[in-house]
Protein backbone atom coordinates (compact mmCIF):
# COMPACT_ATOMS: atom_id res chain seq x y z
CA UNK A 1 0.00 0.00 0.00
CA UNK A 2 1.25 3.52 -0.75
CA UNK A 3 1.61 6.00 1.80
CA UNK A 4 -1.88 7.68 0.47
CA UNK A 5 -3.29 4.58 1.00
CA UNK A 6 -2.28 4.67 4.65
CA UNK A 7 -3.54 8.38 4.87
CA UNK A 8 -6.71 7.34 3.37
CA UNK A 9 -7.34 4.41 5.30
CA UNK A 10 -6.54 6.50 8.72
CA UNK A 11 -9.27 9.09 7.73
CA UNK A 12 -11.75 6.27 6.73
CA UNK A 13 -10.82 4.55 10.05
CA UNK A 14 -11.86 7.31 12.20
CA UNK A 15 -14.70 8.41 10.57
CA UNK A 16 -15.95 4.61 10.71
CA UNK A 17 -14.78 4.71 14.74
CA UNK A 18 -16.25 7.99 15.68
CA UNK A 19 -19.33 7.62 13.48
CA UNK A 20 -20.53 3.72 14.42
CA UNK A 21 -19.51 5.28 18.11
CA UNK A 22 -21.99 8.35 17.53
CA UNK A 23 -24.94 6.10 15.60
CA UNK A 24 -24.68 3.90 18.64
CA UNK A 25 -25.30 6.86 21.08
CA UNK A 26 -28.17 8.26 18.98
CA UNK A 27 -29.10 4.48 18.54
CA UNK A 28 -30.01 3.46 22.01
CA UNK A 29 -30.87 7.30 22.88
CA UNK A 30 -33.90 6.94 20.64
CA UNK A 31 -34.35 3.29 22.47
CA UNK A 32 -34.51 4.76 25.95
CA UNK A 33 -36.88 7.50 25.17
CA UNK A 34 -39.10 4.40 23.35
CA UNK A 35 -38.92 5.72 19.97
CA UNK A 36 -37.66 2.68 18.96
CA UNK A 37 -37.40 -0.65 20.33
CA UNK A 38 -35.44 -3.59 19.73
CA UNK A 39 -37.84 -6.24 20.86
CA UNK A 40 -40.97 -6.95 18.85
CA UNK A 41 -43.73 -7.10 21.19
CA UNK A 42 -45.32 -9.77 19.34
CA UNK A 43 -45.41 -13.50 19.23
CA UNK A 44 -45.09 -13.93 23.25
CA UNK A 45 -45.94 -17.36 23.14
CA UNK A 46 -44.63 -20.11 25.57
CA UNK A 47 -41.89 -17.74 26.57
CA UNK A 48 -39.49 -19.49 29.13
CA UNK A 49 -41.38 -22.55 28.29
CA UNK A 50 -44.22 -21.33 30.30
CA UNK A 51 -47.10 -20.77 27.75
CA UNK A 52 -49.50 -18.26 28.62
CA UNK B 1 -9.20 -2.54 70.84
CA UNK B 2 -5.77 -0.53 69.10
CA UNK B 3 -5.26 -0.42 65.44
CA UNK B 4 -2.29 -2.88 65.64
CA UNK B 5 -4.25 -5.92 67.73
CA UNK B 6 -7.60 -5.25 64.63
CA UNK B 7 -4.96 -5.79 62.02
CA UNK B 8 -3.27 -9.23 64.00
CA UNK B 9 -6.77 -10.36 64.63
CA UNK B 10 -7.26 -10.17 60.85
CA UNK B 11 -3.92 -11.05 59.45
CA UNK B 12 -4.27 -13.77 62.11
CA UNK B 13 -7.93 -15.31 60.97
CA UNK B 14 -7.02 -14.91 57.25
CA UNK B 15 -3.45 -16.73 57.53
CA UNK B 16 -5.41 -19.45 60.28
CA UNK B 17 -7.87 -20.66 57.55
CA UNK B 18 -5.17 -20.94 54.82
CA UNK B 19 -3.47 -23.04 57.88
CA UNK B 20 -6.46 -25.09 58.19
CA UNK B 21 -7.54 -25.18 54.58
CA UNK B 22 -4.40 -25.43 52.95
CA UNK B 23 -5.70 -23.77 49.78
CA UNK B 24 -2.35 -22.41 49.11
CA UNK B 25 -0.46 -25.54 49.65
CA UNK B 26 -2.77 -28.24 47.58
CA UNK B 27 -3.76 -25.67 44.69
CA UNK B 28 -2.34 -22.35 44.34
CA UNK B 29 1.26 -24.03 44.58
CA UNK B 30 1.21 -26.57 42.63
CA UNK B 31 -0.39 -24.75 39.84
CA UNK B 32 2.51 -22.31 39.96
CA UNK B 33 4.68 -25.11 39.72
CA UNK B 34 2.56 -26.57 36.28
CA UNK B 35 3.05 -22.65 34.90
CA UNK B 36 6.92 -22.99 35.08
CA UNK B 37 7.03 -26.34 33.72
CA UNK B 38 4.99 -25.24 30.95
CA UNK B 39 6.89 -22.08 30.03
CA UNK B 40 9.43 -25.28 29.57
CA UNK B 41 7.70 -26.36 26.88
CA UNK B 42 6.79 -23.10 25.28
CA UNK B 43 10.21 -21.78 25.04
CA UNK B 44 12.55 -25.14 24.51
CA UNK B 45 15.13 -25.84 27.72
CA UNK B 46 17.63 -27.18 24.93
CA UNK B 47 18.37 -23.33 23.96
CA UNK B 48 19.37 -21.77 26.53
CA UNK B 49 16.61 -19.28 26.54
CA UNK B 50 14.85 -19.74 29.76
CA UNK B 51 17.87 -19.18 31.95
CA UNK B 52 17.37 -15.96 30.30
CA UNK B 53 14.39 -15.21 30.64
CA UNK B 54 13.63 -16.86 34.38
CA UNK B 55 12.88 -13.46 35.84
CA UNK B 56 10.12 -13.02 33.69
CA UNK B 57 8.67 -16.08 33.65
CA UNK B 58 8.92 -15.98 37.64
CA UNK B 59 7.08 -12.97 37.93
CA UNK B 60 4.29 -13.60 35.35
CA UNK B 61 3.46 -17.28 37.53
CA UNK B 62 3.83 -15.06 40.30
CA UNK B 63 1.20 -12.75 39.14
CA UNK B 64 -0.76 -15.64 38.00
CA UNK B 65 -0.67 -17.41 41.16
CA UNK B 66 -1.41 -14.09 43.39
CA UNK B 67 -4.49 -13.45 41.29
CA UNK B 68 -5.80 -16.88 42.97
CA UNK B 69 -4.84 -16.20 46.41
CA UNK B 70 -6.73 -12.64 46.07
CA UNK B 71 -9.37 -14.18 45.26
CA UNK B 72 -9.59 -16.39 47.96
CA UNK B 73 -8.74 -14.22 50.05
CA UNK B 74 -12.04 -12.44 49.30
CA UNK B 75 -13.67 -15.85 48.86
CA UNK B 76 -13.32 -16.36 52.51
CA UNK B 77 -15.45 -13.73 53.67
CA UNK B 78 -18.44 -15.12 51.69
CA UNK B 79 -19.41 -18.62 53.16
CA UNK B 80 -21.31 -18.30 56.35
CA UNK B 81 -22.14 -14.84 56.84
CA UNK B 82 -18.34 -14.15 57.47
CA UNK B 83 -18.39 -10.72 55.88
CA UNK B 84 -21.46 -9.23 57.55
CA UNK B 85 -19.87 -10.91 60.95
CA UNK B 86 -16.63 -8.74 60.29
CA UNK B 87 -18.61 -5.62 59.57
CA UNK B 88 -20.59 -5.84 62.61
CA UNK B 89 -17.15 -6.26 64.68
CA UNK B 90 -17.03 -2.24 64.56
CA UNK B 91 -13.13 -2.54 62.59
CA UNK B 92 -11.66 0.25 61.41
CA UNK B 93 -11.72 -0.37 57.74
CA UNK B 94 -8.09 0.57 57.12
CA UNK B 95 -7.54 -2.31 59.74
CA UNK B 96 -9.44 -4.88 58.05
CA UNK B 97 -7.68 -3.82 54.75
CA UNK B 98 -3.96 -4.02 56.53
CA UNK B 99 -4.81 -7.09 57.87
CA UNK B 100 -5.88 -8.87 54.94
CA UNK B 101 -2.78 -7.40 52.95
CA UNK B 102 -0.64 -8.67 55.39
CA UNK B 103 -2.05 -12.01 55.19
CA UNK B 104 -1.59 -12.21 51.19
CA UNK B 105 2.09 -10.91 51.58
CA UNK B 106 2.92 -13.48 53.86
CA UNK B 107 0.88 -16.61 51.34
CA UNK B 108 2.96 -14.73 48.88
CA UNK B 109 6.61 -14.66 50.01
CA UNK B 110 6.10 -18.40 50.45
CA UNK B 111 4.84 -18.80 47.28
CA UNK B 112 7.83 -16.58 45.77
CA UNK B 113 10.30 -18.81 48.01
CA UNK B 114 9.05 -22.04 46.49
CA UNK B 115 8.77 -21.03 43.02
CA UNK B 116 12.20 -19.08 43.20
CA UNK B 117 13.67 -22.24 44.27
CA UNK B 118 11.73 -24.37 41.49
CA UNK B 119 13.28 -21.69 38.97
CA UNK B 120 16.57 -22.09 40.09
CA UNK B 121 16.58 -25.84 39.86
CA UNK B 122 14.71 -26.07 36.99
CA UNK B 123 16.11 -23.56 34.78
CA UNK B 124 19.32 -23.72 35.56
CA UNK B 125 19.75 -20.32 36.80
CA UNK B 126 22.67 -19.07 38.74
CA UNK B 127 22.26 -16.82 42.02
CA UNK B 128 24.18 -13.87 42.79
CA UNK B 129 23.16 -10.76 44.40
CA UNK B 130 20.72 -11.97 46.65
CA UNK B 131 20.15 -8.69 48.72
CA UNK B 132 18.88 -7.09 46.00
CA UNK B 133 16.99 -10.07 44.61
CA UNK B 134 15.24 -10.24 48.26
CA UNK B 135 14.66 -6.82 48.36
CA UNK B 136 12.67 -6.64 45.07
CA UNK B 137 10.68 -9.71 46.25
CA UNK B 138 9.71 -7.71 49.11
CA UNK B 139 8.60 -4.74 47.37
CA UNK B 140 7.22 -6.37 44.79
CA UNK B 141 5.48 -8.51 47.19
CA UNK B 142 4.29 -5.19 49.68
CA UNK B 143 2.88 -3.81 46.32
CA UNK B 144 0.75 -6.58 44.90
CA UNK B 145 -0.42 -7.62 48.90
CA UNK B 146 -1.77 -3.77 48.87
CA UNK B 147 -3.52 -3.31 44.75
CA UNK B 148 -4.29 -6.67 45.16
CA UNK B 149 -6.32 -6.35 48.69
CA UNK B 150 -7.85 -3.16 47.13
CA UNK B 151 -9.12 -4.28 43.80
CA UNK B 152 -10.10 -7.59 46.06
CA UNK B 153 -12.49 -6.13 47.93
CA UNK B 154 -13.72 -3.75 44.86
CA UNK B 155 -14.69 -6.77 43.08
CA UNK B 156 -15.76 -9.31 45.98
CA UNK B 157 -19.14 -9.66 46.01
CA UNK B 158 -19.81 -8.17 42.34
CA UNK B 159 -21.43 -11.18 40.16
CA UNK B 160 -18.40 -11.72 37.84
CA UNK B 161 -15.78 -11.50 39.91
CA UNK B 162 -13.59 -14.37 39.01
CA UNK B 163 -13.12 -12.85 35.21
CA UNK B 164 -13.04 -9.10 36.30
CA UNK B 165 -10.46 -9.06 39.14
CA UNK B 166 -7.82 -10.49 36.56
CA UNK B 167 -9.11 -7.58 33.88
CA UNK B 168 -9.30 -4.92 36.80
CA UNK B 169 -5.65 -6.31 38.73
CA UNK B 170 -3.29 -6.95 35.90
CA UNK B 171 -2.51 -3.66 34.16
CA UNK B 172 -2.49 -1.93 36.97
CA UNK B 173 0.29 -4.22 38.31
CA UNK B 174 2.32 -4.13 34.99
CA UNK B 175 4.56 -1.75 36.45
CA UNK B 176 4.98 -4.24 39.27
CA UNK B 177 5.97 -6.97 36.89
CA UNK B 178 8.09 -4.71 34.83
CA UNK B 179 9.98 -3.80 38.17
CA UNK B 180 10.40 -6.56 39.47
CA UNK B 181 11.51 -8.44 36.33
CA UNK B 182 14.03 -5.93 35.24
CA UNK B 183 15.50 -5.48 38.73
CA UNK B 184 15.84 -9.50 38.95
CA UNK B 185 17.71 -9.61 35.76
CA UNK B 186 19.98 -6.87 37.21
CA UNK B 187 20.80 -8.73 40.06
CA UNK B 188 21.49 -11.82 38.46
CA UNK B 189 23.57 -10.37 35.94
CA UNK B 190 25.86 -9.14 38.27
CA UNK B 191 25.00 -5.30 38.45
CA UNK B 192 23.12 -4.49 41.35
CA UNK B 193 23.63 -1.09 41.03
CA UNK B 194 20.73 -0.61 38.23
CA UNK B 195 18.40 -2.85 39.91
CA UNK B 196 17.90 0.04 43.38
CA UNK B 197 16.05 2.23 41.19
CA UNK B 198 13.52 -0.18 40.18
CA UNK B 199 13.05 -1.47 43.65
CA UNK B 200 12.79 2.45 44.76
CA UNK B 201 9.85 2.45 42.38
CA UNK B 202 8.45 -0.55 43.63
CA UNK B 203 8.67 0.73 47.35
CA UNK B 204 6.70 3.85 45.83
CA UNK B 205 4.18 1.49 44.28
CA UNK B 206 3.64 -0.50 47.54
CA UNK B 207 3.45 2.44 49.85
CA UNK B 208 0.91 4.64 47.09
CA UNK B 209 -1.74 1.73 47.16
CA UNK B 210 -1.41 1.01 51.16
CA UNK B 211 -2.30 4.55 51.29
CA UNK B 212 -4.91 4.58 48.95
CA UNK B 213 -6.69 1.32 49.94
CA UNK B 214 -6.62 2.60 53.75
CA UNK B 215 -8.47 5.49 52.93
CA UNK B 216 -10.77 3.55 50.26
CA UNK B 217 -11.36 -0.06 52.11
CA UNK B 218 -13.90 1.19 54.39
CA UNK B 219 -16.41 2.45 52.07
CA UNK B 220 -15.92 -0.54 49.77
CA UNK B 221 -15.87 -3.17 52.33
CA UNK B 222 -19.45 -1.42 53.47
CA UNK B 223 -21.07 -2.20 50.07
CA UNK B 224 -20.03 -5.37 49.21
CA UNK C 1 -45.65 2.81 19.64
CA UNK C 2 -47.00 5.98 21.21
CA UNK C 3 -47.58 5.21 24.86
CA UNK C 4 -44.58 6.96 26.75
CA UNK C 5 -42.05 4.55 28.15
CA UNK C 6 -39.39 6.61 30.36
CA UNK C 7 -40.52 9.37 32.45
CA UNK C 8 -37.38 11.34 32.70
CA UNK C 9 -37.63 15.04 31.35
CA UNK C 10 -36.37 14.76 27.44
CA UNK C 11 -34.16 17.95 28.12
CA UNK C 12 -31.59 16.29 29.84
CA UNK C 13 -28.30 16.51 27.82
CA UNK C 14 -25.28 18.06 30.01
CA UNK C 15 -25.54 21.52 28.28
CA UNK C 16 -28.64 24.02 27.44
CA UNK C 17 -30.08 22.38 24.49
CA UNK C 18 -29.02 25.65 22.41
CA UNK C 19 -25.55 25.39 23.53
CA UNK C 20 -25.50 21.83 22.66
CA UNK C 21 -26.40 22.59 19.00
CA UNK C 22 -23.78 25.37 18.69
CA UNK C 23 -21.53 22.71 20.01
CA UNK C 24 -22.33 20.10 17.30
CA UNK C 25 -22.06 22.41 14.43
CA UNK C 26 -18.96 23.73 15.11
CA UNK C 27 -17.80 19.87 15.45
CA UNK C 28 -18.93 19.81 11.76
CA UNK C 29 -17.33 22.37 10.47
CA UNK C 30 -14.09 22.02 12.35
CA UNK C 31 -13.76 18.56 10.80
CA UNK C 32 -14.43 19.23 7.35
CA UNK C 33 -11.75 22.07 7.62
CA UNK C 34 -9.15 19.71 9.46
CA UNK C 35 -9.89 16.94 6.73
CA UNK C 36 -9.48 19.53 3.64
CA UNK C 37 -6.04 20.76 5.67
CA UNK C 38 -5.20 17.78 6.33
CA UNK C 39 -5.37 16.21 3.09
CA UNK C 40 -5.00 18.87 0.72
CA UNK C 41 -4.13 22.37 2.24
CA UNK C 42 -1.33 20.97 4.06
CA UNK C 43 1.94 19.84 2.18
CA UNK C 44 3.29 16.71 2.76
CA UNK C 45 6.56 15.93 4.81
CA UNK C 46 9.62 16.61 3.80
CA UNK C 47 11.10 13.31 5.37
CA UNK C 48 8.05 10.86 5.85
CA UNK C 49 5.95 12.52 2.75
CA UNK C 50 2.11 11.66 3.09
CA UNK C 51 2.41 9.02 5.63
CA UNK C 52 2.78 12.26 8.45
CA UNK C 53 -0.90 13.58 7.50
CA UNK C 54 -1.84 10.77 9.55
CA UNK C 55 -0.81 12.84 12.66
CA UNK C 56 -3.25 15.32 12.19
CA UNK C 57 -5.70 12.74 13.22
CA UNK C 58 -3.11 9.97 15.53
CA UNK C 59 -2.38 13.76 17.72
CA UNK C 60 -5.46 15.28 18.52
CA UNK C 61 -7.42 11.91 18.93
CA UNK C 62 -4.47 11.13 21.52
CA UNK C 63 -5.33 14.66 23.14
CA UNK C 64 -9.10 13.97 23.17
CA UNK C 65 -8.19 10.55 25.23
CA UNK C 66 -6.65 12.41 27.92
CA UNK C 67 -8.63 15.19 28.21
CA UNK C 68 -11.28 12.75 28.49
CA UNK C 69 -9.97 10.83 31.16
CA UNK C 70 -8.92 14.14 33.40
CA UNK C 71 -12.82 15.21 33.20
CA UNK C 72 -13.68 11.06 34.60
CA UNK C 73 -10.95 11.69 37.04
CA UNK C 74 -12.00 15.20 38.27
CA UNK C 75 -15.86 14.29 37.88
CA UNK C 76 -15.09 11.03 40.63
CA UNK C 77 -13.15 13.31 42.64
CA UNK C 78 -16.28 15.42 42.72
CA UNK C 79 -18.48 12.78 42.89
CA UNK C 80 -16.42 11.52 46.43
CA UNK C 81 -16.05 15.22 48.06
CA UNK C 82 -19.29 15.34 50.35
CA UNK C 83 -20.26 19.22 49.40
CA UNK C 84 -20.43 18.59 45.28
CA UNK C 85 -21.67 14.74 45.43
CA UNK C 86 -24.22 14.33 43.06
CA UNK C 87 -25.61 11.93 40.43
CA UNK C 88 -24.51 14.31 37.77
CA UNK C 89 -20.82 14.02 38.36
CA UNK C 90 -21.30 10.16 37.85
CA UNK C 91 -22.52 10.21 34.81
CA UNK C 92 -20.18 12.72 33.42
CA UNK C 93 -17.26 10.35 34.93
CA UNK C 94 -18.46 6.95 33.14
CA UNK C 95 -19.62 9.09 29.58
CA UNK C 96 -16.03 10.26 29.60
CA UNK C 97 -14.44 7.57 30.35
CA UNK C 98 -16.23 5.61 27.47
CA UNK C 99 -15.41 8.36 24.94
CA UNK C 100 -11.95 8.67 26.16
CA UNK C 101 -11.56 4.59 25.83
CA UNK C 102 -12.68 5.26 22.37
CA UNK C 103 -10.31 7.82 21.58
CA UNK C 104 -8.09 5.57 22.96
CA UNK C 105 -8.16 2.69 20.85
CA UNK C 106 -8.50 5.48 17.96
CA UNK C 107 -5.32 6.29 19.04
CA UNK C 108 -3.65 3.37 18.72
CA UNK C 109 -4.91 1.87 15.56
CA UNK C 110 -3.70 5.26 13.77
CA UNK C 111 -0.69 4.58 15.53
CA UNK C 112 -0.43 1.40 13.82
CA UNK C 113 -1.45 2.77 10.92
CA UNK C 114 1.09 5.45 10.79
CA UNK C 115 4.20 3.12 12.13
CA UNK C 116 3.54 0.75 8.91
CA UNK C 117 4.75 3.04 6.53
CA UNK C 118 7.25 4.93 8.90
CA UNK C 119 8.67 2.40 10.76
CA UNK C 120 8.05 -0.36 8.67
CA UNK C 121 6.44 -2.21 11.56
CA UNK C 122 2.51 -2.50 13.18
CA UNK C 123 3.81 -2.19 16.54
CA UNK C 124 7.15 -1.14 17.97
CA UNK C 125 7.85 -1.60 21.95
CA UNK C 126 8.02 2.59 22.11
CA UNK C 127 7.15 3.66 25.62
CA UNK C 128 4.43 5.98 24.69
CA UNK C 129 2.59 3.20 22.27
CA UNK C 130 3.18 0.87 25.58
CA UNK C 131 1.85 2.92 28.28
CA UNK C 132 -1.40 4.01 26.06
CA UNK C 133 -2.10 0.22 25.80
CA UNK C 134 -1.41 -0.28 29.56
CA UNK C 135 -3.65 2.88 29.73
CA UNK C 136 -6.37 1.21 27.22
CA UNK C 137 -6.87 -1.54 29.51
CA UNK C 138 -7.27 0.20 32.50
CA UNK C 139 -9.87 2.13 31.37
CA UNK C 140 -11.29 -0.88 30.25
CA UNK C 141 -11.27 -2.35 33.29
CA UNK C 142 -13.14 0.65 34.78
CA UNK C 143 -15.66 0.10 32.50
CA UNK C 144 -16.38 -3.04 33.43
CA UNK C 145 -16.59 -2.29 37.02
CA UNK C 146 -19.15 0.58 35.67
CA UNK C 147 -21.25 -1.93 33.73
CA UNK C 148 -21.55 -4.13 37.34
CA UNK C 149 -25.63 -3.47 38.14
CA UNK C 150 -25.73 -2.32 41.66
CA UNK C 151 -27.53 0.19 43.83
CA UNK C 152 -26.84 3.86 42.30
CA UNK C 153 -25.02 4.82 45.12
CA UNK C 154 -23.33 1.78 45.45
CA UNK C 155 -21.86 1.57 41.96
CA UNK C 156 -21.15 5.32 41.68
CA UNK C 157 -18.83 5.24 45.02
CA UNK C 158 -17.82 1.93 43.83
CA UNK C 159 -16.91 3.47 40.47
CA UNK C 160 -15.45 7.06 41.59
CA UNK C 161 -13.05 5.16 43.79
CA UNK C 162 -11.81 2.92 40.89
CA UNK C 163 -11.28 5.68 38.93
CA UNK C 164 -9.32 7.47 41.51
CA UNK C 165 -7.18 4.51 41.69
CA UNK C 166 -6.96 3.59 38.02
CA UNK C 167 -5.61 7.18 37.32
CA UNK C 168 -2.97 7.12 40.19
CA UNK C 169 -1.41 4.09 38.07
CA UNK C 170 -1.00 6.04 34.88
CA UNK C 171 1.84 8.08 36.02
CA UNK C 172 3.26 5.00 37.30
CA UNK C 173 3.07 3.27 34.18
CA UNK C 174 3.91 6.00 32.38
CA UNK C 175 7.36 6.60 34.16
CA UNK C 176 8.27 2.87 34.37
CA UNK C 177 7.63 2.00 31.09
CA UNK C 178 9.56 5.09 29.63
CA UNK C 179 12.52 4.38 32.44
CA UNK C 180 12.33 0.67 31.14
CA UNK C 181 12.78 1.77 27.19
CA UNK C 182 15.19 4.00 27.97
CA UNK C 183 17.34 2.56 30.27
CA UNK C 184 17.93 -0.42 28.66
CA UNK C 185 17.48 0.31 25.02
CA UNK C 186 18.24 3.78 23.84
CA UNK C 187 15.44 5.52 21.86
CA UNK C 188 15.76 2.84 18.86
CA UNK C 189 12.56 4.41 17.21
CA UNK C 190 12.71 7.91 15.47
CA UNK C 191 9.91 9.41 17.14
CA UNK C 192 8.37 11.73 14.73
CA UNK C 193 6.25 13.42 17.47
CA UNK C 194 9.27 15.68 18.70
CA UNK C 195 9.90 16.83 15.46
CA UNK C 196 10.59 20.34 17.07
CA UNK C 197 10.02 21.86 13.35
CA UNK C 198 6.56 21.73 12.69
CA UNK C 199 5.45 25.44 11.41
CA UNK C 200 3.43 27.00 9.13
CA UNK C 201 0.60 25.55 7.61
CA UNK C 202 1.27 21.82 9.56
CA UNK C 203 1.19 23.51 12.83
CA UNK C 204 -2.03 25.25 11.73
CA UNK C 205 -3.51 22.21 10.62
CA UNK C 206 -2.60 20.41 14.25
CA UNK C 207 -4.71 23.15 15.90
CA UNK C 208 -7.69 22.57 13.83
CA UNK C 209 -7.12 19.01 14.82
CA UNK C 210 -6.96 19.56 18.38
CA UNK C 211 -9.72 22.14 18.12
CA UNK C 212 -12.30 19.48 15.92
CA UNK C 213 -11.47 16.64 18.19
CA UNK C 214 -11.92 18.80 21.61
CA UNK C 215 -15.37 19.70 20.37
CA UNK C 216 -16.52 16.03 19.10
CA UNK C 217 -15.63 15.19 22.75
CA UNK C 218 -17.74 17.90 24.10
CA UNK C 219 -20.47 16.80 21.49
CA UNK C 220 -20.03 13.06 21.90
CA UNK C 221 -20.12 13.78 26.06
CA UNK C 222 -23.27 15.75 25.99
CA UNK C 223 -25.09 13.30 24.23
CA UNK C 224 -23.67 10.19 26.20
CA UNK C 225 -24.54 11.85 29.34
CA UNK C 226 -28.07 12.48 28.29
CA UNK C 227 -27.91 8.68 27.22
CA UNK C 228 -26.85 7.71 30.82
CA UNK C 229 -29.48 10.03 32.13
CA UNK C 230 -32.16 8.11 30.00
CA UNK C 231 -30.91 5.14 30.58
CA UNK C 232 -31.58 5.39 34.65
CA UNK C 233 -34.99 5.87 34.10
CA UNK C 234 -35.67 3.26 31.99
CA UNK C 235 -34.28 1.43 34.80
CA UNK C 236 -36.28 3.03 37.24
CA UNK C 237 -39.84 3.37 35.87
CA UNK C 238 -40.36 1.50 32.67
CA UNK C 239 -39.12 -1.70 33.95
CA UNK C 240 -42.91 -2.77 34.22
CA UNK C 241 -43.88 -1.15 30.64
CA UNK C 242 -41.74 -2.91 29.27
CA UNK C 243 -41.99 -6.20 30.77
CA UNK C 244 -45.64 -5.57 30.22
CA UNK C 245 -45.16 -4.93 26.18
CA UNK C 246 -43.18 -7.85 25.85
CA UNK C 247 -45.88 -9.78 27.18
CA UNK C 248 -47.96 -9.11 24.79
CA UNK C 249 -49.20 -5.38 25.02
CA UNK C 250 -52.35 -6.20 27.25
CA UNK C 251 -52.73 -2.70 29.58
Amino acid sequence: MTDAGFVIASWVITGLVLGGYALRIALRTAVARGEKTLFKPAAPKAENGVDR
Amino acid sequence: MNAFSEIKLIAGKDLRIEMRSRILLSQVLPFGAIVVLLFAFALDPDRGILARVAPGLFWITVLLAALLAIGRAFSIEQQHGARDGLRLAGLDGSSVFIGKAIAIAVQLAILEAVLGLTVVVLYGVEVHGVVVLVATAAAATMGLAAAGTLYGVLAAGLRARETLLPLLLLPVLAPVMLGATRAFEDGLEGVPGDAWPWVALLTVFALLYTGVGMLAFGPLWEDT
Amino acid sequence: MSEKINNRDDRSALLPRAVGRVVDSLTLVSIGALTFFGLWASPADVVQGDAQRIMYLHVPAAWAAYVAFGITTLASLLWLWPRTRSAVWDRVAGASAEIGLIFTGLTLLLGSLWGRPVWGVWWAWDARLVSTAVLFFLYLGYLAIRAVPAEPIVRARRSAITAVIVFIDVPIVHFSVNWWRTLHQKATVFNPELNPEIHGVMALTLWIGVVAFTLLYVSLLNRRYQLAYLEEGLEETALDSAILQRSGGVK
